[in-house]
Formats: structure tokens, sequence, C-alpha cells
């Protein structure tokens, strides 16, 4: 079923709209949730979330591409269960893995962020300026959580291409973020 | 700021940033889809019809096919089912189309109505019995999810200047997400626009109406010329009643120039239809819709509709099941616009007689179905039964579709095993049946997604057994019911028995599209929640073939269900490939579908049980698990998971057909099979034969060994039982070639890296005893770059999920696993390795030992005999001239974590040597340099400071020939050519040199030096060579860490101590703990610290080490990378305590050393710690006061070395 007929089920508060999201992204949000958790159960639970506030923001949103709102809505629900979780143990998924590399362009310490979404968009401008390569790599990498192997995989290159890549491009980034004037 | 909070803001990414990455994780390797496009041509037409507003042709259109003759089924999951595709075939000139399987915007719904259909208002310009000849379909332009953002905005710009506004002027909002929806507001007036129509909402003052004529009339009177409708015309509809029995009406205008066909076309894509707000608004919703039309197609009677319907031929699904002929109480004609194809349909209003309703709500029930106008033979799947007029006819093999035979059956395979697994006659089959239970009923189901049996842990509520492992699961569509003579569209998913990694003979596995015919059961005993069917002989293929449709028999054959019945197939056998080249499908017969199925219900209803009720489709859920369908009230949602694969290399042709026998239980039943003394051995492959090269190599085994097996030439450089590594080529023969491979066993190729356990060691070519223990030794974190073979992590795979390896003693032996790291794909991409369990090498080798000694199969070379001894000297070592100006014994302490390994009777430590060596014959020349290594490392160095690594201008020491020649004639002899080559490379820009090179030690190390200094900040400093006060250097060590953590590599964290005096002198070292911070789990506990990871950090710390030592001077003894390059494990050796060490001391058991003359005993040593010296070996380091020795005063110290394996291991060169 298309997307436009899902959403406009979701409109019309048909509840059959729910079941049609979980046939057709109940795949991708796990894995979404699994990269971030490495935990099936959680990752279950995830989808379930995922849906329900879907439903719940459906109207007043109208999302014009629903596997990317739905994907948006199971990372944010991925990192929060990720930070409740971390808080009690180490997680050991690739999600942390990544988390890591973020540490030459963030220190960990400092003040929190005021705005993320103000933050998230300047991070979209820096990667509307690098290659396509640079940007889908740094994406899966720090969006979906993939591993380097996946990304190498796709792209027909070695891991430590997409890692020397993936490392200039956040050196750049950091650059572009400190002329923006981010405290990072 | 947060790392944590970094990440969150990465959802504000936008939409086509994380669209477009998402898009690119489908369409990489990983997931590749086989597409071809074509284009053809619609015809265009409008069936002649003059409006106003018609509807847009368009001259091509791209439609997506599917591969009807792809020879491999792979596992290619795309994780997300989309049903539906279409396939381009054309029938008699026009497009095949689809039918929306679970939606449809005019069927699939309940409907209340106080008396019945005279509620109802409006009537179709184009009533059900003056249907044409011919209607068009359209294609819709945005199937699937594609969104013409210029027709939106052409929709919004068309209504805005029809209420007078100049779309020019207007700022548009593109909405929350991207361009689904644009919308403006002027002059009070707001408009919006989608892919399919705008609405326009504006403010009205509304008299008194009478009803919805009233309304009506007032539009026409007030607002025709905003209707943009050349001769409107009214049309009022509905009378349908919600819950609280409140009647509903619409009020629109269509097109109502032309004859009836054009206003009904015109009414279903293009009226405007208004409503009254709450507020006493008005909104004019206009439909907008064009698409093209892809021609005019036959059209059915309403007569035929109901027959159609009847059959369970409609769109959308119902609550009810009410289909009687009786019931049906209105037909009329309309369009159904909910899927890819917009095509004219009958809405079928049926009366669903159940009186509850009626009781408890006063109003009646009605269905409303969607039943397509057109032909049915123009959809992609009809689900109906063979026509009657067609009359089967004889045909050979021939006559089955050429592009299906992929190729024949060539008798090279053997033939183990009947095609069904269990019964071999129509009594064995249904001897353990109870009929008191269920039995199914023979569907008709056509594959659309091979599902690997791995999915199916994804599938909730489903739990992979081992018997998964050779099953495949299927997603697939119930299209007829045989028994009950009913079409139907329901979605299930089935498993088989065979796989494409482990096939029945003749009996390949299904591909997507193919067509079958399946009995099925349900068994009360052994069917439950996850497995409500089982399903064993009676699998049937379906092939359409001359008109007529066949059910072609495979497999074993049922001589009295044969008997009596009229095989078409005049061959003996035909054979059809599916999806292996070599393992086609053999079929024996070719039936009548209904013949066959008569049959059938006749053998199961005389089996002298109670036969049940066939199971109606209503049993069926969408994407219900099991053979046919669950009985739980709520079916499981299913979903197959985007997996990903990880490929290594393919080869295409590699095909897999042969079963995979002998499954073992236990590990105890593997070992019994073996005999005599065993061998570990990891190897590596160097050279894969052909098998005529090695049946020319070994002639004595060729008939045995050639036709299952590969040769391969292996570099043996580890016994795993004897810990020692090995450096000898052998040849070996491994299970599985490339025309026959072997369940999850595809052939190796070079660079393959194995561990095998031999049963015998003297013979030429080694033959692993059994299959069962092989395993492949496979790196999967490359986390073996510190501890050498002994912590590699490997994964192995052994035929069964029964056999596994646990046990207490070895915490690592059955390591966590994450599915992506199950499934590798090696040498093709159909038979993909699934490993079983994942441990560390070190663990496995010592479970095995253990295990293979208790039961007499392992005899140890002698303990500990096999290690070799070593030589070490203090003066190669550049050890023991030192003098630590400490101030006090405390400031020794710099963070080694040696003490954590509590070293005591039993333990060993490895040992390694260096790689490079000097060739003494050669004037010291040092060989085995690798120089590519040390480009990349300059590569490395280049990125980390944020230079282009392409950009970089490398210079070397490397000399030219001539001046090679020079030197040969300075030295008197000729200088091999390897002189030419540099030991030595370096870049220099923007004031930072680094240089690579290798030491007098033999090692790699880099050099780095920065102009700018390090950027300190105040009060801190480092400086061995002008002085830095300990102060100093602790204010400067965690700047130094938070900006070139990087020197380390790979992304490993690291950890900076002070080194040097109380008072000057001090630098900064920096290395990587293997052994993070410990977060306690929820009970308080730690986790376990892996022993070898301390050791590997004791290693970081003593080689690995990276020294600020002056303003911008950092020395990395540590190059990324470089330990595995420059040195290569001994052993692992019986480690002393520290206390043997003082003792050794004592008895001079030590290296070299300039302190040697002080005379010094073990009491006084004031500390202890263990490093490895540059050559590899672990010793400990014994501090002693040096005041007054050589000018040295109160806090200085001098040091000792003692090896920390036993003495009978080493020599100590003088």
């Amino acid at each position: 079923m298309q997307d436009e007929v899902i959403v406009e089920m979701f409109w019309n508060r048909n509840e059959a709209a729910l079941k049609e999201a979980e046939n057709k992204y109940k795949s991708y949000i796990s894995k979404v949730a699994v990269n971030i958790l490495s935990d099936l159960e959680d990752a279950r639970e995830i989808v379930n979330e995922t849906l329900f506030r879907a439903w719940n923001s459906i109207p007043p949103q109208r999302p014009s591409m629903l596997r990317t709102y739905l994907g948006k809505i199971a990372r944010e629900l991925s990192i929060d269960a990720y930070r409740t979780k971390r808080r009690k143990k180490r997680v050991a998924s690739e999600f942390t893995v990544s988390l890591e590399e973020l540490g030459d362009i963030v220190s960990d310490g400092g003040g929190d962020i005021l705005d993320g979404k103000l933050l998230g968009e300047a991070v979209d401008r820096y990667l509307g300026t690098v290659s396509y390569e640079a940007r889908t790599a740094f994406v899966q990498r720090y969006f979906f959580a993939d591993t380097l192997r996946e990304i190498a995989a796709r792209q027909g290159v070695s891991e430590s291409a997409v890692k020397s890549l993936l490392y200039r491009t956040r050196q750049g980034l950091k650059s572009y973020l400190e002329k923006e004037g981010w405290q990072l | 700021m947060k790392k944590l909070d970094f990440m969150s803001s990465l959802n504000h990414l936008s939409d086509k940033t994380v669209a477009e990455a998402a898009e690119a994780r489908e369409t990489g390797p990983a997931a590749k889809k086989s597409r071809t496009w074509i284009k053809y041509a619609a015809a265009a037409a409008c069936v002649g019809i003059v409006v106003a507003a018609g509807i847009g042709v368009s001259r091509s259109v791209d439609i997506e096919r599917k591969r009807p003759d792809s020879p491999e089924v792979t596992y290619e999951s795309t994780g997300i089912y989309e049903p539906g595709e279409p396939v381009p075939v054309l029938v008699d000139g026009l497009p095949r189309i689809a039918m929306p399987q679970d939606y449809s915007e005019n069927g699939g719904r309940g409907v209340f109505l106080k008396n019945g259909p005279e509620d109802l208002r409006g009537a179709e310009p184009l009533s059900a019995e003056d249907i044409p000849e011919k209607l068009p379909v359209y294609k819709s332009p945005i199937y699937p999810d594609r969104v013409d953002v210029d027709k939106i905005r052409g929709n919004l710009d068309t209504c805005a200047k029809a209420w007078g506004l100049d779309p020019s002027a207007l700022d548009v909002a593109d909405g929350v997400y991207q361009t689904q929806k644009m919308s403006a507001e002027s002059g009070g007036i707001s408009v919006s626009a989608g892919q399919f129509g705008a609405e326009v909402t504006v403010a009205a003052d509304l008299p008194e109406l009478d009803g919805e004529d009233g309304f009506a009339e007032y539009i026409l009177k007030n607002y025709a010329d905003r209707l943009m409708l050349g001769d409107p015309a009214v049309s009022i509809d509905g009378g349908e009643r919600d819950a609280d029995g409140e009647q509903h009406f619409t009020v629109s205008f269509y097109e109502g120039g032309g004859g009836a066909v054009g206003q009904f076309i015109n009414k279903e894509l293009r009226s405007v239809t208004v409503t009254r707000g709450e507020d006493g608004s008005l909104t004019f919703s206009y439909s907008l819709r064009d698409a093209e039309s892809l021609g005019d197609y036959p059209t059915v009677s309403a007569e035929e509709a109901v027959e159609l319907f009847e059959q369970g031929f409609y769109a959308g699904a119902s609550d009810g099941d009410v289909r009687d002929r009786e019931n049906i109480e209105k037909i009329e004609l309309s369009y159904d616009l909910g899927g890819e194809y917009w095509y004219p349909c009958y809405k079928i209003w049926v009366y669903d007689p159940n009186g509850a309703i009626e009781r408890v709500m006063d109003m009646k029930l009605y269905n409303v179905y969607c039943v397509p106008a057109i032909e049915p033979r123009y959809f992609e799947e009809s689900g109906l039964s063979t026509s009657e007029e067609v009359r089967l006819m004889p045909f050979s093999s021939s006559d089955i579709p050429e592009y299906r035979n992929l190729g024949y059956y060539d008798g090279a395979m053997s033939d183990a095993k009947p095609a069904t697994l269990y019964d071999e006659s129509l009594e064995e089959l249904f001897s353990d049946r109870d009929f008191n239970a269920q039995i199914g009923s023979f569907y008709k189901v056509r594959v659309n997604e091979v599902l690997d049996g791995g999915d199916a842990l994804w599938l909730n509520g489903y739990t992979t057994g081992a018997q998964d492992d050779q099953a495949t699961f299927y997603r697939a569509t119930v299209l007829y019911d045989y028994f009950a003579e009913k079409a139907m569209h329901k979605d299930i998913i089935f498993r088989m028995a065979g796989s494409v990694k482990m096939q029945e003979s003749g009996s390949p596995p299904y591909t997507s599209g193919d067509e079958a015919a399946l009995l099925l059961f349900r068994d009360s005993e052994v069917s439950d929640f996850n497995r409500a069917f089982k399903c064993y002989a009676f699998v049937y293929d379906v092939e359409n073939i001359g008109g007529g449709e066949y059910l072609l028999a495979r497999g074993q054959r049922v001589p009295e269900l044969e008997d009596g019945l009229t095989d078409y197939l005049t061959d003996e056998t035909a054979s059809m490939v599916t999806s292996s080249t070599y393992n086609p499908a053999v079929y024996h017969g070719a039936y009548d579908p209904e013949e066959l199925a008569e049959k059938l219900k006749e053998i199961v209803d005389g089996a002298e049980k109670t036969p049940l009720e066939n199971l109606s489709e209503g049993r069926f859920g969408p994407g219900v698990l099991g053979f046919g369908g669950s009985f739980k009230e709520e079916p499981i949602e299913v979903a197959a998971l985007e997996y990903s694969s990880e490929p290594v290399y393919e080869r295409i042709h590699a095909v897999d057909t042969v079963p995979c026998t002998g499954i073992p239980e236990s590990l105890d039943e593997v070992l019994n099979e073996m005999s005599g003394r065993l061998s570990g051995i990891a190897y590596e492959i160097t050279y894969v034969y052909s098998r005529e090269e090695a049946e020319n190599l070994h002639e004595e085994f060729a008939d045995d060994i050639y036709s299952m097996r590969t040769l391969y030439r292996a570099h043996a450089f580890y016994d795993v039982l004897n810990d020692r590594p090995l450096d000898y080529y052998f040849d070996v023969a491994g299970w599985g070639t490339e025309d026959t491979q072997e369940d999850g066993y595809p052939p190796y190729a070079v660079g393959d890296r194995l561990l095998s356990f031999f049963n015998d060691g003297d013979s030429e070519i080694k033959v692993p005893k059994s299959k069962l223990l092989e395993f492949m030794l496979f790196c999967l974190k490359g986390t073996d770059s510190d501890g050498g073979e002994t912590d590699v992590k490997i994964a192995y795979h052994i035929d069964s999920l029964r056999t596994r390896f646990e046990s207490p003693a070895y915490p690592n032996l059955d390591l966590e696993m994450t599915e992506s790291e199950r499934e590798v794909i090696t040498t093709t991409k159909n038979n993909p390795i699934r490993f079983t369990q994942k441990s560390t090498l070190r663990s496995l080798s010592d479970f095995m030992r253990t295990e293979l000694y208790n039961r007499g199969l392992f005899v140890p070379d002698s303990e500990g005999a096999s290690l070799p001894t070593f030589r070490v000297t203090g003066e190669t070592l550049s050890l023991g001239g030192e003098i630590y100006s400490a101030g006090s014994a405390e400031n020794l302490d710099t963070g080694n974590p040696w003490r954590q390994l509590d070293i005591s009777e039993g333990d060993t430590l490895p040992v390694y040597e260096r790689v490079m060596s000097r060739n003494l014959e050669q004037n010291g020349m040092i060989e085995n340099v690798d120089r590519e290594f040390m480009r990349e490392a300059l590569r490395f160095y280049a990125i980390g400071f944020g230079f282009d690594p392409d950009g970089i201008e490398i210079e070397d020491n490397g000399i030219t020939p001539e001046e090679l020649e020079e030197l040969s004639e300075k030295v008197g002899e000729d200088l091999s050519e390897e002189y030419c080559e540099p030991t030595e490379m370096s870049f220099e820009k923007d004031g930072i040199k680094v240089s690579v090179r290798v030491t007098d030690a033999l090692l790699y190390r880099a050099d780095i030096s920065i102009d700018a200094g390090f950027d300190l900040p105040e009060g801190a400093k480092v400086g061995f060579y002008f002085g830095a006060t300990r102060e100093e250097a602790e204010n400067a060590k965690d700047d130094l860490l938070m900006k070139y953590e990087w020197l380390i590599g790979n992304n490993d964290a690291g950890v900076t101590s002070v080194n040097g005096t109380q008072s000057g002198n001090c630098f900064v070292t920096m290395y990587h703990p293997c052994v993070g911070e410990l977060i306690p789990y929820d009970d308080g506990t730690l986790p376990e610290i892996d022993r070898n990871d301390i050791v590997k950090t004791v290693i970081n710390f003593s080689l690995n080490s990276i020294d600020f030592m002056d303003e911008g001077t950092i020395i990395c003894y540590g190059v990324p990378g470089a330990f595995e390059k420059q040195y290569r494990k001994v052993g692992d050796y019986p480690a002393i305590t520290p206390e043997e060490a003082l003792r050794l001391l004592d008895s001079g058991g030590y290296v070299w050393t300039a302190f040697d003359e002080s005379g010094k005993t073990s009491a006084d040593v004031e500390y202890v710690e263990l490093v490895y010296g540059t050559d590899g070996v672990p010793y400990y380091k014994l501090y002693c006061s040096a005041a007054g020795w050589r000018g040295c005063t109160e806090g200085d110290y001098g040091v000792y070395y003692v090896p920390a394996v036993k003495p009978e291991y080493y020599e100590i060169e003088e």
C-alpha cells in the first residue's frame, strides 16, 4: 500500500493504518532500533511505541515520507531508551561505537545543547556541502548506526576508506560548526 | 556538549538527507535488487469523451519488471514486502494490471443503513446496466510513493486563480514534511493543494436552506464560476448513517457536458465537493486527478460481476463473509482509485443478515465490495481457476515454457534423499494424521518472497528450531482454494523442507513468482500457535500451458493418487529448473487442477476418519505465520528483517546442490567418530586447485575426494592445541566444490583462514576426519592487533545449532553474537555461511584441548617442550642503562596495569619475535620492511592533521640504482637492489613534519614535529630535553589527550600519564588501555575482564606508547597497526611470579645492565613492574635506588630486567 494511502488512513483515524504501517515498516523500524540498542526485545517495544507515537502525531502532522518520519521517531525513542539503559550498564551496540567516534567533534563536557533542532539543521547544511559518498556514509553511520563494514560494502570500498571518509567529514563538520559559533 | 545530545540533534536532519542515505542503504550490494526497466507506449485513449477538463494523457510509462528467468534464489531480502509489483505483460495489447490486495477505496467497508439501499441518494451518470463495452483504465502518477511537486503547485495556482488570487503573490507554505501539501492564505481565502486536488475555504453567510438540495442550488447560484466547470451537474450522494444514527450526504458538482460515460468519468475523477463548516465557512474540495490512460479495457456486465464476486474476485477485505447472491441489494458503477491503477468497478452492497447489529443499533449492516468492471484476465492475478472453455491437451516436456528451463539435472550430483522426507505412500502419509482435528485444503499459492530461515527469528512469536536450518520460509499469497473452488487473496508465510543451502534432490526451493499447489493439514498434535499447519506431500507446480492450467507433479510418486487421473504430460519425465541450475524439479505428471483436487478430496474424505470442514479463507489473516494461518484470535503480524550481509567476494556460477548429511547431535557424537591423535591447525588458503590439477597431483584420492571436495594449498601458521606458531605449507581437501556445495560450506578462496582438527599428522594430504570439526577462522572485529593469533575473535559454524559448545570454565567460548555477524557471504551470494558461535581462539583451543585430551584423542607434543627457546640481550634491547630521577618510589607508578594480571604459577605470557631482521650477509640490510604500511601510516597522520592524504608529498631515504652502484663500490661487494628501498619516509606541510621509519630496534616509529607547539593552556608544558616540571606536565596531559588521542588509531580511547623527574624533564605518555572503565551491572557486579586485554594493555603501555617529549615533539612508538607488522607471536610461555624474578636477580639471572656494578640485591628493590621489551619478551623491571652510584642522588633509580618467563626457555646473551 502506498504511503499516501496509509497517511490518509491515519488522518481519517482509521486504525487499520497502524496495521498497514506495521506491515510495511516493521522491519525498517526494527533495524533502526536494533542498531542502537542491540536488543530484540527492546526493538519490538520501539516498533510499537513508534506506531503509537505516529498515531498520536498524524494528524496534525502529515508526513510526505512516511518511512523517514517513522525512522526518525524510532531513532528518537531508541536513543532515549539507550540513555536509560546506559545508566544501568554498558550497552554493546554499534551505536556505542559510533558515539565514541564523535569524540573528535564534541567533548562530552560543557553545557547542554540549547536547541537540538538548530544544531541538526546546521549539520544538515554542512552535509549539503560534502560529496554524496561522504553525506550518505555520515548519515548511515551516525543516524542509522550502520557498521563500517556495511557502509564499505555498499560503497564498494574498504573499511579503512570509509573510516577515513568519516574522519574527514567529522573534521570538516567540526570546523564548520565552530565557525557557526557552536561551543563543542 | 554531550555526544548523545549531538546524536539526538541528528534527528533534525532534513528528510531529504535521511531519505537519500536510506535509499543508498537499500541500493547497495547488500540489498541490491535486480531491476529491468522497459518502456512501452500506452494506448492513448479517453474513449472519445469531450470534456471541459479531461484526463491528461502521457505518451509513455516506466514500469518495473520482475525477471521471470532469474536462475538463482538470492538471499537478498528486500525487508519490505511490496505486493502487486507491476508486471509489464500485455494481454491483447493492453497492459496487465494489478488489483490492490488489501485495500480498496470503494470496497472493504461496512455501512449502516436504516432501511436499506433506498436510504441512499445519488445516482451515477452511468448505471451498472448501461456499462459500455470498454472503459479506460488509468495509472496513478504517484505510485509508488512519488510526489510531483509541480503538480501540487499547479493545483494550488489553478484554484487560487479561480478565486481571484494572484498565485505569484501568494506566500506558499510547504507543510511540515516536504511538499506533500502546499497552502496559502490571502484575503480571507485559504487554499491548500495536494497531489490529487485542492481545497479552498472561505467565510460565508449562508441563508436558511432547504436541505442538501437547497444547498446545492445556493452554491450553483452564488459560486458557479468558482467551480471551474463549464456545465456543472449536481450530485447529492450518501445517506449512510453513523453509529449515532445520523445520516450524512455530500454535495458535489461535475462536468455535465458530453455523454453518460464522460460524465461518469468526470464525476469520479474530477468533481468538486462543497461542504459547510461548523463556523459557517464553505470548503470547496476540487478533485484534480490527472493520469495517463493505459487504454480502453473490455468490461464485464453486472451479472458477470456478481459471478466473479461469488468466486471471491474483488478488491479489499471486509469483516463480513456474506457473499450470497440473494443478499446483494445494490450494484453501482464507480472507479476504484485506491491503488496503482484506477479502474472501473462495481460497488456491490451486500446485506449482512447478522441480527445482532439490527437488534442493538436498530440499523442494518451492509458490506460493500468492489469487483473490477473489466475482464479478470487483465489482472495480474485473477485467482480464478481454469476457464471451462479451455480444453486441456496432452503436451510434452518441451511445451513447458522455455524460459523456465534453466538447465537439466546432469546426474553429477548424488540423489541421496527422496523428494518427500517422511512419507513414502499415501498410507504412510495419512497413518499419523488425526482427521478428527483438521484437514486443510488444497491451495494455489504464489511465492512473493523467499525468506531465509534466519529471518524467521524476526517473525513475531516464532522460534526457529534446528529443523529450520534445512527449510525455507516463503511469503506467499493464497490465490485459490481448489477444494472449495473459491478464489482468495490472502497473504501467508509458509515453511517447506529444502533450502537454497540445503536442497532436497529434485525438489529445489521455490523462487519469487513461482506458483504451487499445496495440500495443507492441520495436525492437532504437532500444530501449535506458530505452526498451525503441516504440509507433507502433494506439492505441485502450477503452470499455464496452451491456455490451460496444469498442476505439475514433482518429487515422490504416489501411485494410488495417480490411478485414474488423466496425465497430460506425455514424456516420462520433464525437468524444469526453478531456483538452481543443477537441481531441477523433475516432473512425472501434469494434471487438471479440478480433477486432481477432486481425487485428493476423495482420498482425504475416504480415509476412514472424520473429515472436517474445509478451512475457510477467513482463517487467513494478512501476514499470518504458519502453514495457512493461525487459530489465534489475533493474527500474528510478521515482517522480514532487513539483515545485513557482508559480501566479501562472489563466484557467480557457484551453485549448491548437495544435501547436507550427517548432522551431529553433540560433541560426543562427533568425537566418537574420530580416532588417533588429533591436531588443531590454523591455516590460510594460499591457492585453490582446479579439479584437474588436484587429480593430477593426488591421483590416489581422485575418485573419493575430488568430486565432492576442493583441494587447497594452505599455509599452516598456528598449532592451537600445542600453542605454537607454525610455518609450513600443505594440501588440504575441504568439503564442497563450486558446483556441489555443502550447506553453509561454500568453497573457500585465497586468503580465507580456517581452523581444522586433523587426525593424522603424517599424510601428505591432510583431510579433516570430519567436516563437523571444521571451523572457519574469521576475524570479526580485527582485535588481533596486539595479542597475536590467540586473541583473534573467531566465529565457527558446525552444521547444526544442536552442537553448541558451552562451558563455565571458558567464559569466552560463547560470546554474544549479533545477527549481522552471523551471516557472512563468502564465495557465493546464495550460499552464505551462517555462524553459530563466536569465541576467542584462546578459549576455543583451551576447551578443545581439554576435551580431546580427556578423550585420549590428543597428546601434547610434550608439556612446554614444543616452545622454542629464545635469546635475550640487553645490548640489543637498549635496556638497563637508564636511570630514573623519580624523586621517590611512588612516582615510578605511571599507570601500568600489570598487577591486574596477578601472575601465579601456571600462568602464561605471550612472547613475540620481530618480523624485520638484519641480513648480516648483506651488510646488515633490514629485511621484511612493509613500505606500503609506512606510506599508509603517513597518510593516516596526514588525515589526522587535516591534510588531504593525496595532497602530501612523501620523501624517503631510498637511493637510486646509480647511488647503489656507488655504494657497492665503496663496500667492495654487490649490494642487493633492496638497498634502494627506503627505511624512512616523511612529509612536511604547514609547519608539521611527520616521519615514519624503521628504528635500530627493528620497529616502526613515527616522529612528529609541530612548529607551532602544542598550544597548551597556561601553566602546562612538557619537556624531555628542555625541561618541564611534573606539575606542568600534569597540567598538559588532559589537553594533549583530547587533541591527540586520534594518534592511537582505530578510534581507540587513550589515557595519559606523566613520566620523568619530580623537578623537571617530564613528558606525557599516551597509550590505549584495552581495559576500559568498568561500569557495574545492576546487581553491583563488574563485567569480567579478559586476561588477554590486560596483557594487551601492558604491551600498549610498553611498546605502543606515544610520548609528548617537548613542545611540538611527539614520538609515536605505537604507529597504528604496526604491532602485527613488526611482531609475530612465538608462543605462550609459562610465566614466573614477581617473587621468582627477585630470586633470579639475586642469582644473577638478569639481563645486562649498566647498573650491574652496584651489586644490588632483591632487598634493594623498591618498585616492580612488568613490561614488554622491544624484543617482544616480557620482563620484570626491578627498580633499585641509585643514590650514590656514579653521581646519582637520592630519588634516582636504576633498573634490572629479568625475563618474565621460566628460565629454561631463554638464554641470556652476554
